[in-house]
């Protein structure tokens, strides 16, 4: 395979590439099929994610990124006609299914939306809502953990002054942010973004990309972009999609991203980074 | 663009501007003649206190106004509730069943039904049928049948009309549907479920001829009682008017037409003062709910 196509990674991802072993998956699918009424969706995907690292799932449109995703976290329950087959793994152990079991494996994956969406509350109300769902709480307990979420989602400083006042005041960047925070306060061990940056300008996506550097050994994150450099920026791994036969999505090709984008195993991968398809 | 496309541009913006002034005038031409004709009863003070006389000149409004505030806040509490459940049940369980459909359906043919129907409607059932007499229960229990269609449509459109990313984010923290209908999407909609209850409250204080079978007697019987009770007879505003417009015999009540004059203008800035108080207090919830942006 030719490597003329060079991409610029992150000094500390070359470093880990080169030095390290990944981690143990946080999550992983084997065989994962979905349909959505007859539609054939995903087509036996084997997935991973490994713990504490930044997985990119990257593909052209409609390749079942934001399905693989959204299987992920069983968002996808919430689509009449949605179903699943194949085996999801958490940790070592099959997720759970039942109801009670599958809220609380929402509350160990956050999940970050394209466009940021706090609710119509107040800053403060945005990041205790996650809180609050498991029990009461005396007001004046939440402070220190919700400071906590937003130091961590590098918002403290800005908000500090306006907790009280409405989340949507905030600008585009700041509400996504505000929306990670949001995530951080019930402390997920795993981060699902879905394109979380595509409706924000090139300095507050930058925010966004360096927290998610930041989080490197706390948080496993998987992220799903339609923009390459993103992946070739944030990501340890990244896995690529591409619809197969029926228009369903299968991941081809899943490496460490240098090794991805410097010297793809399959000619679909090298295909479509080098922009012959896409 | 060309010449044609500016000047069809010019004529529709025109056109429209032109109806918005027009139904802009009308709204203050009916507010300012009302008020002008019942001028003379609305700076009477007997008017709000005493009673209204079927016998003699010098009639007041003072039970009615009573009981047209009794009627909205029974008629309010007997819909909010259950038309807040079956809104909330349309737009976040049902789907779209055989059965649901039927039901919906069903609910806005209710929407449609005439109110001297549900008038009749309700005297049969609510006080032929259960052996008593037209009561403010009663009349209130009509009106709900009037506003809970209203009730059901109101709220499941106010939720549908929120983003779903709303309800997926808060899906995704792991709350409860429960918990993110009461918590997130409710307070979300609280301005459209603010104007809902506005608009029903409207129909509730305007409301004659279905109070005019139910809460009364059908005669032009003055009623004079500040009691709370819900099993006792009792007229609004706009059934007062109507009685004293067209039952009240001329000989006998000099002042009818006059009196009505009043009742009609007090009703209309009744209606005004409740709308733009409830707005004022929806406003304030909002921002203590949602914060100030």
């Amino acid at each position: 395979m030719s490597a003329e196509f060079r991409i610029q990674v992150a000094p500390e991802v070359v470093a880990a590439v080169n030095g390290e072993k990944l981690p143990a998956p946080a999550v992983e699918t084997r065989g994962l099929d979905a349909w959505y009424g007859d539609f054939q969706s995903l087509r036996k995907v084997d997935f991973s994610a490994a713990k504490g690292r930044v997985t990119a799932i990257i593909g052209p449109s409609g390749c079942g990124k934001s399905t693989l995703l959204r299987a992920l976290n069983r968002m996808n329950d919430l689509v009449p006609g949605y179903r699943t087959s194949g085996e999801m793994i958490l940790e070592g152990s099959p997720a759970p299914t039942d109801p009670a079991g599958v809220i609380a494996l929402r509350r160990r994956m956050g999940m970050l939306f394209q466009r940021p969406n706090p609710f119509p509350m107040s800053v403060f109300d945005n990041v205790a809502y996650g809180l609050r769902l498991e029990r009461r709480w005396k007001k004046h307990d939440l402070d220190e953990p919700v400071e906590r979420a937003l130091t961590r989602a590098g918002l403290w400083e800005e908000v500090k002054d306006r907790l009280s006042r409405s989340a949507l005041g905030l600008s585009g960047g700041q509400q996504q942010r505000l929306c990670l925070a949001r995530s951080l306060a019930v402390d997920p061990q795993v981060i699902l973004m879905d394109e979380p940056t595509s409706a924000l300008d090139p300095i507050a996506t930058l925010r966004v990309e360096e927290l998610m550097r930041e989080f490197r050994d706390e948080v496993t994150i998987i992220i799903v972009t339609h923009n390459m450099q993103q992946a070739a920026r944030v990501s340890d791994v990244t896995a690529f999609m591409m619809m197969g036969a029926g228009r369903a999505g299968e991941l081809v090709e899943i490496n460490s991203t240098i090794d991805l984008f410097n010297r793809p195993s399959d000619r679909r991968t090298e295909d479509y980074i080098t922009g012959r398809f896409g | 663009m060309n010449r044609r496309a500016r000047v069809n541009n010019a004529l529709a913006f025109g056109l429209i501007r032109a109806i918005a002034i027009v139904f802009l005038l009308l709204v203050v031409y009916v507010l300012l003649y009302t008020v002008v004709q019942g001028w003379s009863e609305l700076t009477r003070g007997a008017f709000y206190t005493s009673p209204p006389s079927t016998d003699h000149a010098g009639s007041g409004a003072g039970p009615q106004i009573f009981n047209t505030f009794y009627l909205l806040i029974l008629t309010v509490i007997l819909t909010v509730p259950s038309g807040l459940a079956a809104g909330i049940y349309f737009a976040e369980y049902a789907g779209t069943g055989r059965l649901v459909n039927a039901i919906r359906r069903a609910t806005e043919t209710l929407a449609t039904l005439p109110s001297i129907v549900v008038g009749l409607f309700g005297y049969a059932l609510f006080v032929q049928a259960t052996g008593s007499h037209p009561s403010r229960l009663a009349a209130s229990l009509a009106l709900t049948v009037i506003a809970l269609p209203y009730a059901v449509r109101i709220t499941e459109d106010a939720l549908r009309s929120l983003p779903t990313t709303l309800r997926e984010s808060s899906l995704a923290l792991g709350a409860t549907r429960w918990q993110t209908i009461t918590r997130v999407l409710l307070p979300a909609a609280l301005p459209q479920l603010v104007t809902g209850v506005i608009l029903i409250s409207g129909r509730a204080f305007g409301e004659a001829a279905a109070v005019l079978f139910t809460g009364t007697v059908g005669t032009p019987t003055a009623y004079a009682n500040y009691s709370l009770s819900p099993f006792l007879p009792g007229d609004s505003l706009a059934v007062n008017l109507y009685v004293f417009r067209s039952q009240v015999e001329p000989g006998t009540v000099p002042d009818a037409a006059a009196y009505a004059d009043g009742v009609a203008a007090l009703l209309i800035l009744l209606v005004l003062v409740f709308n733009i108080a409830a707005r004022y207090a929806a406003r304030h919830a909002v921002r203590r709910l949602q914060g100030a942006i």
